[in-house]
């Protein structure tokens, strides 16, 4: 009886033995595994994070990081002083305000009037098309804007030309670019924005359409009082999500479609910091601005996934 | 669905296909005449004939660009970066999720934690620069590569899908005497087969359009990605100032070369597209925001 006893226990220990080690390889697998992401996370995520501290020192390309000396908030001041920064800050601004305005809302118009097509081939054709633009860049996409809106060569001008109107010289234009911004980026994503309004459609149940109809409800009606409400959260969500970005402009959009006649209008922070940092080679400056508008952008981002829990229940964290 | 059947509704039906009508020909219709433009001849595409038809047919354009050998260089290396930095990174952010996943890995919290740290804040434009040209990989295809390759988005959605699958697999695959690699490979791989093709997919064409980076760390000509060559051959201004430009021929006209410049950028993703659209939708819903 001891010796059986004796060999069970013998038998567990080894079986213990065995499982240690079988732990130690798998935690060496599994560090490998994480290691190149640790690594390259370290060098291309962490040391520039490091790297902000010029922002608050005079930086020189001879004296690096370390070496160069404190200047304290001495940019940050330069900045804010600054009528060009202003400028910039004011075309940001404005240029959000209609992004959100238009840009916002058009996926959520978009959404409920292609669910109101009854054509399944129709609808299905129109959202292929819709979507490709997302797919290619902002040059391309800048190309065959410059291309058709050409006042010489230009298909949208020889149809102007035809209606017997002068050509428009749109690109070059003050007071027409801010709308051709809105107007690309619309054109550009509307169809793949409009993917999760059309998503929550999906989701809705038809019974209550049905219900509606009976009691009479118009298909107007319906969309008033059981589609829009059904978006809401998302479109809370998604509002909030917005906002949050209200200091920064996507980089290609402005840096490709502008050019030096617009700049008065166009420009804004990310193409400013670009301009400033690169083409000036004022690092600190440059760095002093964007860590400025990241720190706006991650205030507000928290603010909004507060505002959004407690209004709808759903945030990004 | 109820169907309806009453003035307004019908009036409503006329306005709304007529609508999506002129959306979807909005889309289309520069792409076509795009088309036309690069096919076209100078002498049409100056008295602005060309429509959606191309006038007076050629293909000197075409036979230029292809005759190019930095345009053919450029693709070239857009087709090999795209390849490598694609692999590579999906790769990488499935390893990674795999890791973060494994109840034996000990720190995942930590781990986990220094991932999402990279997600909310980032040196910006500046200090990455620096760090890059700092370390020499300015001019090098290395700075094309390295500095992009950790997708956290990626390694979070992949640990979410590697967290719901069924214990019993790996487990018994385990008493089989699999190692952690072959697990990976063998199991779970094939079990997220359609989430990485997504990845794949979106990771491939955003590669496909890179230039920013190509913009900061690039000079040598030869080294530059198809988007970036686009851009040059984009700018009038450089066609029609630099006298050396192979692309100052009499009997093409600088729209001719940009159009076919640019319908050749776009190729390869308006063919795979209809094909990958499936996938395209699929990701854009592993990406929503989750409730």
């Amino acid at each position: 009886m001891n010796g059986v006893v004796a060999g069970v226990e013998k038998q567990a220990a080894v079986k213990k033995g065995r499982h240690r080690k079988f732990k130690l390889k798998t935690m060496l697998s599994l560090y490998t595994l994480f290691a190149p992401t640790a690594i390259l996370l370290f060098i291309f995520h962490y040391i520039p994070i490091y790297g902000i501290i010029i922002a608050f020192k005079k930086y020189s390309v001879y004296k690096g990081i370390m070496g160069s000396e404190w200047v304290g908030l001495a940019e940050f001041k330069y900045f804010l002083t600054d009528e060009k920064f202003w400028n910039v800050f004011r075309n940001t601004l404005i240029l959000n305000v209609y992004d959100i305005l238009f840009g916002f809302t058009a996926p959520i118009v978009f959404a409920l009037l292609a669910n109101e097509l009854y054509s399944r081939v129709f609808k299905r054709v129109m959202q292929t098309v819709s979507y490709l633009p997302h797919f290619l860049s902002w040059i391309v996409v800048s190309g065959v804007f410059y291309s058709f809106l050409s006042p010489e060569t230009g298909l949208f001008n020889q149809l102007i030309e035809w209606l017997g109107y002068q050509p428009v010289y749109f690109m070059t234009e003050t007071s027409l670019f801010r709308g051709i911004l809105v107007f690309a980026d619309i054109w550009k994503g509307v169809g793949w924005s409009a993917i999760l309004y059309f998503a929550v459609i999906a989701g809705i149940d038809s019974s209550l359409y049905e219900a509606a109809w009976i009691d009479g409800a118009s298909r107007w009606r319906q969309a008033i009082h059981i589609t829009i409400p059904h978006m809401a959260p998302m479109i809370t969500l998604l509002f909030l999500l917005r906002l949050s970005s209200i200091f920064s402009v996507g980089f290609d959009r402005v840096f490709l479609l502008q050019n030096p006649l617009v700049y008065k209008v166009s420009d804004v922070i990310s193409t400013y910091i670009y301009r400033i940092g690169l083409e000036q080679s004022q690092y600190s400056l440059s760095t002093a601005i964007g860590l400025t508008q990241s720190i706006l952008g991650f205030v507000l981002l928290i603010t909004a996934n507060r505002i959004s829990k407690k209004l709808s229940g759903m945030g990004l964290y | 669905m109820v169907q309806y059947r009453s003035f307004s509704r019908t009036l409503f039906q006329i306005f709304n296909y007529t609508f999506f009508l002129v959306f979807s020909l909005s889309i289309l219709v520069p792409f076509i005449n795009s088309i036309s433009v690069s096919l076209s001849s100078p002498g049409a595409i100056t008295s602005g004939k060309v429509g959606l038809w191309p006038v007076g047919f050629q293909l000197n354009a075409y036979k230029q660009i292809i005759g190019n050998s930095t345009f053919i260089r450029s693709f070239l290396n857009t087709v090999g970066l795209t390849a490598i930095n694609t692999v590579l990174s999906v790769g990488i952010s499935l390893c990674a999720a795999y890791a973060l996943a494994h109840k034996l890995f000990v720190g995942r919290r930590v781990a986990f934690t220094y991932i999402l740290i990279t997600m909310f804040f980032s040196g910006g434009m500046i200090p990455t620069y620096l760090l890059v040209r700092g370390l020499g990989l300015g001019n090098t295809y290395w700075a094309l590569i390295l500095p992009g390759l950790v997708s956290p988005f990626q390694i979070i959605l992949y640990k979410n899908i590697i967290d719901q699958l069924p214990k019993e697999l790996m487990e018994s695959a385990e008493m089989d005497g699999a190692g952690e690699f072959s697990l990976l490979f063998r199991i779970v791989l094939p079990l997220v087969l359609p989430m990485t093709m997504a990845f794949v997919i979106f990771s491939a064409v955003g590669h496909w359009n890179t230039w920013f980076d190509v913009l900061l760390y690039i000079k040598d000509k030869s080294m530059w990605t198809l988007q970036y060559q686009l851009r040059e051959i984009l700018s009038t201004s450089a066609l029609q100032a630099d006298p050396a430009n192979p692309f100052r021929d009499l009997a093409v006209h600088p729209e001719n070369v940009k159009m076919a410049a640019l319908m050749i950028t776009i190729l390869p993703i308006v063919v795979i597209y209809p094909f990958v659209q499936k996938y395209f939708i699929h990701g854009q819903f592993v990406g929503a925001v989750k409730g």
